[in-house]
């Protein structure tokens, strides 16, 4: 035992004499890999989520290129256009209105004391809400590609991919590869959102960026907070170690 | 292999040593900063929960869409304090029309500091609204012309409402600026602070992903080298 002692003091002020400083470097790699036991796979999600996230465009990802570029046809001015006056009498509790064009023709979007829907706009008469015949139709008319129809469903209750958007809305999705799903307002037939498997792994990656795996979108959670202090303490502990790591080894 | 991993492990690192700092940095102050406040919510007025029905007497989308002095996408009700008006909409400009009169109505100083006032609560005062030829860096994405109306409260609040439809277009403060100075070094556009996927910041990813994985080689090796070497510093 007091040999090995020896030995190692020995080897000790050995390395001293050539300063290579033992200890810092034992401290950085130490430091550097107990952080990496605590935070390592984090780490690894942060660089693979964070290369998905910037490597795809985040058009691409909005699905822009799924449907069809917004139509910009000007509203015409027929004299048979409903005025102000008559929606005021037709719709109790008016409150708003807007004269927009759906599925080649114009319609208001009137907002009264029941809600809000589309009437045509010279006829007034009721064009909503959109039965699913209509929403598919409205449905493949946004929609660029060629795949059919799969599925066209009602929906009372928002599933996660589109949580944040009003209810009720129409599900129409598509048979395609990336399993295109648009999400139309019942009530107006405007599209409220586009999905496609790009997003959905996006928002996958997201959540894992985030850490926040119920709502995936609050980024001042308390284990985000803990998780990017000790990466940033990773971090710190690689710079140092960087120090150590480019000097040679003078071994005797 | 494994030294074949540790060197690329650490020449990949000594490369993007400053940006994984600035990335952990940058991270944590992200996560750090209310995102609630970071948007300005803590001094945004409620939104008024009953909306004045629309009078009677006003002039009809028709003789809008006639007077208009080019075409439009959209004609659509809207109130500018207590005027009711329409807003016009073609592409990118919209503009507003009294509904009664059908005169064109301008944005002007006074509009934008009392659209900015309504906008705001909390202990502040606003500053003279000043108008913006050119969206900056705070308003970025928007068109000009923009009224910028300073606060002077801790925050320093700085609300942006559009010169063309009198819009809040965007609600900063200090903890915004600080968010978006961090947002900038993560994202790594140092110009338009937007854009996340630029070149060097998908280039820095890749990098960043093989030190990960690298990292995590290394990291199941030195168990293996250390359940190896065990035996040999017992004996």
């Amino acid at each position: 035992m007091p040999e090995v002692r020896d030995d190692a003091t020995r080897a000790r002020a050995i390395r001293l004499e050539d300063r290579t400083p033992v200890r810092p470097a034992l401290w950085a790699r130490r430091t550097h890999k107990w952080i990496a036991w605590l935070v390592g796979v984090q780490a690894l999600l942060w660089m693979l989520s964070g290369l998905y996230m910037t490597a795809i465009s985040i058009d691409t990802i909005h699905g822009d290129h799924l449907v069809h570029p917004a139509d910009t046809t000007p509203l015409l001015h027929s004299g048979r256009l409903l005025g102000a006056d008559d929606l005021v009498a037709r719709h109790p509790g008016l409150t708003a209105f807007r004269l927009k064009r759906f599925m080649g023709r114009q319609v208001y979007e009137v907002r009264d004391a029941q809600g809000v829907r589309l009437v045509d706009a010279e006829s007034g008469a009721s064009v909503g809400p959109l039965d699913a015949a209509l929403a598919g139709r409205v449905a493949r008319s946004f929609y660029r590609g060629a795949a059919p129809v799969e599925t066209v469903e009602l929906l009372h209750q928002a599933p996660q991919e589109v949580s944040t958007r009003p209810l009720p809305m129409w599900r129409v999705s598509f048979r395609d590869r990336s399993e295109t799903t648009l999400y139309l307002s019942a009530t107006t037939g405007e599209l409220l959102a586009k999905r496609h498997d790009l997003w959905r792994w996006f928002d996958v990656l997201w959540m894992l960026h985030i850490m926040d795996y119920e709502s995936r979108s609050d980024v001042n959670n308390r284990l985000l907070q803990v998780a990017a202090a000790l990466g940033l303490g990773f971090s710190l502990s690689g710079v140092w170690l960087l120090f150590y790591s480019f000097r040679r080894r003078v071994r005797t | 292999m494994t030294r074949w991993m540790r060197t690329l492990h650490k020449w990949v690192g000594l490369v993007l040593a400053a940006q994984f700092v600035l990335w952990m940095a940058s991270g944590l102050a992200i996560s750090l900063l209310d995102h609630e406040e970071v948007q300005g919510h803590h001094h945004r007025a409620a939104v008024a929960a009953v909306t004045p029905a629309w009078p009677v007497g006003t002039l009809t989308p028709a003789q809008m869409l006639a007077a208009a002095p080019h075409a439009v996408r959209s004609v659509e009700t809207a109130w500018l304090r207590d005027r009711a008006v329409y807003r016009l909409a073609a592409g990118e400009s919209a503009w507003l029309v009294d509904a009664r009169s059908g005169e064109r109505v301008t944005v002007d100083a006074a509009t934008a500091a009392a659209i900015a006032a309504a906008d705001y609560v909390g202990p502040g005062q606003a500053g003279a609204p000043a108008l913006i030829g050119a969206a900056t860096l705070e308003a970025r994405g928007h068109h000009a012309p923009i009224w910028r109306v300073d606060f002077d409260d801790e925050d320093h609040t700085t609300l942006y409402a559009s010169g063309q439809d009198g819009r809040i277009l965007e609600r900063r403060n200090d903890l915004w600026r600080w968010f978006d100075i961090a947002w900038m070094l993560h994202i790594m556009d140092y110009t338009d602070r937007d854009d996340f996927n630029n070149p060097l910041v998908v280039t820095a990813a890749a990098g960043g992903l093989w030190i990960a994985l690298t990292g995590v080689w290394l990291l199941l090796a030195s168990l293996r080298i250390r359940r190896t070497a065990r035996p040999v510093v017992v004996t």
